[in-house]
């Protein structure tokens, strides 16, 4: 029988907004994690696109990644990070726009290092975006049981799912 | 879509499918002012980067410029 996605759980934020999700307790039954989001933050760092963190297990540490860019009307371009960073849209993004965002961890519970990779495509208007492709390790041995994303205040209708596969 | 800042930390049991919420602790407030100011160095940081490179993409322009090159030339030569 084929491998199938399987929701684990989810959370859309409320009015009140939020400044972190994370999801505890997750089941090491499965190969691997996929994490799917619909998010937008209050940040105006100056650009449509600004930084939030993610963690596993609460250890802000070990994190190493590569990603390429490519804004709209733009070349690709590469850099990388220490930390495990996702670019969402913020407060200077057009009105209601939503980043999307998907998030594999493959083999999340095995001894080894934990890579992840991250693709997502963040509209700003109908000629301006912002589409990123994220390649990370975590230098951790540890079974992934939590992962925490943080940012200033993630705003109402965000939603984070977590799914097992 | 409320656009106010919160201290509220959402936390998904994902064995139970219960969620909480609660105020930012003193470490978690910490972390992320340092969160922020990481960011904003990083985008300095790329900012100088990038002008660095307009600079030097300007300068090499004017450079073959001056060996006689055109514009439609010089467009094909850096693209």
């Amino acid at each position: 029988m084929a491998n199938t996605m399987t929701k684990i759980a989810s959370y859309t934020v409320s009015s009140g907004g939020a400044t972190s999700i994370s999801f505890s307790s997750i089941p090491s039954t499965y190969t691997d994690l996929v994490v799917k989001m619909s998010v937008r933050n209050n940040i105006n760092g100056g650009s449509p696109w600004n930084d939030i963190n993610g963690t596993f297990n609460s250890i802000g540490t070990g994190y190493s990644q590569v990603f390429a860019y490519g804004p709209g009307g733009g070349g690709v371009a590469g850099a990388t990070d220490s930390y495990l960073d996702i670019r969402i849209s913020g407060s200077l993004s057009t009105s209601n726009i939503f980043s999307n965002i998907e998030m594999y961890i493959p083999n999340y519970s095995g001894s080894n290092y934990k890579s992840y990779f991250i693709d997502q495509i963040d509209e700003n208007t109908t000629s301006t975006f912002l589409g990123l492709m994220t390649s990370g390790l975590w230098s951790n041995t540890s079974s992934i049981s939590s992962i925490q994303f943080s940012s200033t205040t993630f705003l109402q209708y965000s939603e984070i799912t977590l799914y097992g596969i | 879509m409320t656009d106010t800042t919160t201290t509220q930390v959402v936390e998904v049991d994902c064995s139970t499918g219960i969620s909480t919420t609660r105020p930012m602790t003193a470490d978690e407030i910490a972390a992320q002012q340092k969160m922020q100011e990481d960011f904003a160095a990083q985008q300095a940081a790329q900012a100088e980067a990038d002008a660095a490179k307009a600079a030097a993409l300007e300068s090499a322009n004017a450079k073959l410029a001056k060996l006689g090159l055109t514009a439609d030339e010089i467009a094909a030569l850096v693209g």
